[in-house]
Protein backbone atom coordinates (compact mmCIF):
# COMPACT_ATOMS: atom_id res chain seq x y z
CA UNK A 1 0.00 0.00 0.00
CA UNK A 2 2.91 2.17 0.69
CA UNK A 3 4.82 1.43 -1.84
CA UNK A 4 1.51 2.13 -4.33
CA UNK A 5 1.23 5.55 -1.99
CA UNK A 6 4.88 6.72 -2.88
CA UNK A 7 4.41 5.65 -7.10
CA UNK A 8 2.06 7.97 -7.56
CA UNK A 9 2.36 11.69 -8.93
CA UNK A 10 1.43 14.63 -6.23
CA UNK A 11 -1.40 15.44 -8.42
CA UNK A 12 -3.16 11.71 -7.82
CA UNK A 13 -1.96 11.65 -4.69
CA UNK A 14 -4.26 15.23 -4.12
CA UNK A 15 -6.98 13.45 -5.55
CA UNK A 16 -6.99 10.96 -3.68
CA UNK A 17 -6.65 12.90 -0.54
CA UNK A 18 -9.35 15.48 -1.50
CA UNK A 19 -11.73 12.93 -2.35
CA UNK A 20 -11.41 11.36 0.55
CA UNK A 21 -11.72 14.73 2.50
CA UNK A 22 -14.86 15.88 0.77
CA UNK A 23 -16.42 12.06 1.39
CA UNK A 24 -15.35 12.64 5.09
CA UNK A 25 -17.27 15.64 5.36
CA UNK A 26 -20.02 15.56 3.46
CA UNK A 27 -20.39 12.47 5.47
CA UNK A 28 -20.44 14.52 9.11
CA UNK A 29 -22.19 17.12 7.74
CA UNK A 30 -25.27 14.87 6.53
CA UNK A 31 -24.37 12.80 9.47
CA UNK A 32 -25.11 15.36 11.91
CA UNK A 33 -28.04 16.74 9.88
CA UNK A 34 -29.32 13.60 9.83
CA UNK A 35 -32.86 12.57 8.95
CA UNK A 36 -34.01 16.14 9.74
CA UNK A 37 -31.93 17.25 6.63
CA UNK A 38 -34.22 15.55 4.32
CA UNK A 39 -38.08 15.98 6.39
CA UNK A 40 -40.44 18.72 4.58
CA UNK A 41 -39.93 22.07 6.02
CA UNK A 42 -36.93 21.90 7.84
CA UNK A 43 -35.14 24.69 9.07
CA UNK A 44 -31.44 25.95 7.03
CA UNK A 45 -28.63 24.96 9.40
CA UNK A 46 -26.75 27.90 9.01
CA UNK A 47 -24.59 26.88 11.92
CA UNK A 48 -23.42 23.91 10.43
CA UNK A 49 -23.01 25.22 7.32
CA UNK A 50 -20.58 27.70 8.73
CA UNK A 51 -18.81 24.70 10.52
CA UNK A 52 -18.69 22.67 7.30
CA UNK A 53 -16.94 25.17 4.96
CA UNK A 54 -14.37 26.58 8.04
CA UNK A 55 -13.65 22.62 8.70
CA UNK A 56 -13.57 22.02 4.43
CA UNK A 57 -11.22 24.97 3.98
CA UNK A 58 -9.03 24.02 7.04
CA UNK A 59 -8.75 20.51 6.41
CA UNK A 60 -8.00 21.40 2.34
CA UNK A 61 -5.08 23.27 4.16
CA UNK A 62 -3.51 20.71 5.98
CA UNK A 63 -4.17 17.97 3.22
CA UNK A 64 -2.19 20.26 0.66
CA UNK A 65 0.69 21.78 3.18
CA UNK A 66 1.18 17.70 4.17
CA UNK A 67 1.42 16.90 -0.01
CA UNK A 68 3.85 20.28 -0.26
CA UNK A 69 6.30 18.77 2.72
CA UNK A 70 6.00 15.48 1.38
CA UNK A 71 6.35 15.71 -2.28
CA UNK A 72 8.93 18.88 -2.28
CA UNK A 73 9.62 20.26 -5.72
CA UNK A 74 6.51 18.33 -7.47
CA UNK A 75 4.10 20.05 -5.56
CA UNK A 76 2.64 23.56 -7.39
CA UNK A 77 4.23 22.82 -10.69
CA UNK A 78 1.74 23.34 -13.24
CA UNK A 79 -0.60 20.57 -14.47
CA UNK A 80 1.11 18.49 -17.74
CA UNK A 81 -0.81 17.58 -20.65
CA UNK A 82 -2.07 14.07 -19.10
CA UNK A 83 -2.79 15.73 -15.87
CA UNK A 84 -4.81 18.19 -17.69
CA UNK A 85 -6.38 16.11 -19.80
CA UNK A 86 -7.62 13.47 -16.91
CA UNK A 87 -8.70 16.50 -15.12
CA UNK A 88 -10.57 17.79 -17.70
CA UNK A 89 -12.55 14.60 -18.15
CA UNK A 90 -13.43 14.19 -14.03
CA UNK A 91 -15.38 17.83 -14.37
CA UNK A 92 -16.66 16.72 -17.10
CA UNK A 93 -18.10 13.35 -15.19
CA UNK A 94 -18.62 16.04 -12.47
CA UNK A 95 -21.15 18.25 -13.93
CA UNK A 96 -22.90 15.31 -15.43
CA UNK A 97 -23.73 14.67 -11.70
CA UNK A 98 -24.33 18.05 -11.09
CA UNK A 99 -26.73 18.64 -13.72
CA UNK A 100 -28.51 15.45 -12.67
CA UNK A 101 -29.06 16.48 -8.93
CA UNK A 102 -30.52 19.54 -9.69
CA UNK A 103 -32.74 17.96 -12.25
CA UNK A 104 -33.96 15.88 -10.07
CA UNK A 105 -33.90 19.05 -7.03
CA UNK A 106 -35.82 20.93 -9.08
CA UNK A 107 -38.57 18.11 -10.68
CA UNK A 108 -39.30 17.40 -6.59
CA UNK A 109 -39.93 21.14 -5.64
CA UNK A 110 -41.83 21.35 -8.30
CA UNK A 111 -44.53 18.51 -6.79
CA UNK A 112 -43.67 18.79 -3.24
CA UNK A 113 -42.74 23.02 -2.68
CA UNK A 114 -40.23 22.42 -0.28
CA UNK A 115 -37.47 24.72 -0.02
CA UNK A 116 -34.80 23.09 2.55
CA UNK A 117 -35.31 20.13 0.98
CA UNK A 118 -34.05 21.60 -2.37
CA UNK A 119 -31.16 23.93 -0.91
CA UNK A 120 -30.23 20.38 0.88
CA UNK A 121 -30.39 18.31 -2.56
CA UNK A 122 -28.52 21.12 -4.79
CA UNK A 123 -26.44 21.37 -1.92
CA UNK A 124 -25.52 17.56 -1.51
CA UNK A 125 -24.97 17.71 -5.43
CA UNK A 126 -22.01 20.47 -5.24
CA UNK A 127 -20.68 18.54 -2.42
CA UNK A 128 -20.43 14.87 -4.85
CA UNK A 129 -19.28 16.90 -7.87
CA UNK A 130 -16.53 18.25 -5.95
CA UNK A 131 -16.07 14.92 -4.75
CA UNK A 132 -15.91 13.31 -8.47
CA UNK A 133 -13.82 15.99 -9.95
CA UNK A 134 -11.22 14.91 -7.08
CA UNK A 135 -11.62 11.10 -7.61
CA UNK A 136 -12.28 10.79 -11.02
CA UNK A 137 -9.08 12.64 -11.86
CA UNK A 138 -6.94 10.90 -9.37
CA UNK A 139 -8.73 7.06 -10.97
CA UNK A 140 -7.77 8.28 -14.30
CA UNK A 141 -4.50 9.36 -13.81
CA UNK A 142 -4.16 5.06 -11.85
CA UNK A 143 -6.36 3.62 -14.58
CA UNK A 144 -4.56 5.03 -17.29
CA UNK A 145 -7.09 6.75 -20.64
CA UNK B 1 -10.28 -1.41 -17.52
CA UNK B 2 -10.91 0.02 -21.38
CA UNK B 3 -8.83 -2.16 -23.71
CA UNK B 4 -5.12 0.02 -24.00
CA UNK B 5 -5.26 2.02 -27.40
CA UNK B 6 -3.33 0.64 -29.74
CA UNK B 7 -0.19 2.24 -30.29
CA UNK B 8 3.19 0.65 -29.07
CA UNK B 9 6.15 2.61 -27.96
CA UNK B 10 9.95 2.03 -27.63
CA UNK B 11 10.39 4.65 -25.35
CA UNK B 12 12.00 2.13 -22.43
CA UNK B 13 14.44 0.70 -24.69
CA UNK B 14 15.21 4.19 -26.19
CA UNK B 15 15.95 5.29 -22.97
CA UNK B 16 18.06 2.60 -21.86
CA UNK B 17 20.04 2.34 -25.29
CA UNK B 18 20.74 6.10 -24.83
CA UNK B 19 22.81 5.31 -21.86
CA UNK B 20 20.08 4.72 -19.31
CA UNK B 21 18.12 8.22 -19.99
CA UNK B 22 16.22 8.96 -16.91
CA UNK B 23 12.20 9.26 -16.45
CA UNK B 24 13.14 12.23 -14.90
CA UNK B 25 15.17 13.23 -17.21
CA UNK B 26 13.55 12.55 -20.78
CA UNK B 27 10.09 14.12 -18.94
CA UNK B 28 12.05 17.20 -17.70
CA UNK B 29 13.62 17.68 -22.11
CA UNK B 30 9.80 17.12 -23.37
CA UNK B 31 7.90 19.21 -20.41
CA UNK B 32 5.71 16.53 -18.72
CA UNK B 33 6.25 14.81 -15.66
CA UNK B 34 8.07 11.44 -14.74
CA UNK B 35 4.64 9.63 -14.03
CA UNK B 36 3.78 10.82 -17.57
CA UNK B 37 6.45 8.74 -18.88
CA UNK B 38 5.85 5.82 -16.62
CA UNK B 39 2.32 5.59 -17.84
CA UNK B 40 3.31 5.89 -21.64
CA UNK B 41 5.97 3.37 -21.44
CA UNK B 42 3.04 1.21 -19.67
CA UNK B 43 1.07 1.98 -22.76
CA UNK B 44 -1.62 3.93 -20.09
CA UNK B 45 -1.55 6.85 -21.97
CA UNK B 46 -0.94 7.73 -25.71
CA UNK B 47 0.88 11.18 -25.72
CA UNK B 48 -0.24 14.03 -27.68
CA UNK B 49 1.36 14.72 -31.21
CA UNK B 50 3.52 17.56 -29.89
CA UNK B 51 4.64 15.26 -26.86
CA UNK B 52 5.43 12.54 -29.41
CA UNK B 53 7.34 14.61 -31.93
CA UNK B 54 9.10 15.83 -28.89
CA UNK B 55 10.22 12.11 -27.55
CA UNK B 56 11.11 11.42 -30.90
CA UNK B 57 13.66 14.82 -31.55
CA UNK B 58 15.10 14.02 -28.06
CA UNK B 59 16.18 10.41 -29.03
CA UNK B 60 17.28 11.61 -32.64
CA UNK B 61 14.83 9.26 -34.73
CA UNK B 62 11.67 9.86 -36.39
CA UNK B 63 7.96 9.59 -34.61
CA UNK B 64 7.73 5.84 -36.07
CA UNK B 65 10.80 4.70 -35.21
CA UNK B 66 9.12 5.46 -31.85
CA UNK B 67 5.26 4.84 -32.01
CA UNK B 68 3.86 2.38 -33.65
CA UNK B 69 0.42 1.53 -34.52
CA UNK B 70 -1.13 -2.20 -33.58
CA UNK B 71 -4.55 -1.92 -34.40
Amino acid sequence: MAMVWNGMSVREKSGWAMGALMIAMAAWYFGRLGAAAWQAGGALPVGMLIAYLFLTIAGSIVVQVVLAIANRGEQGAPADEREAAASMQAVAWAGHVLTMVIVLALLWFVGHRDGPLLFHSLFAGLLASQAVVHLGTAWLLRRGF
Amino acid sequence: MPPPPPIGNRVRELREARGNVSQAQLGEAIGVTRHTIIAIEQGKYSPSLESAFRIARFFGVGVEDVFSWHG
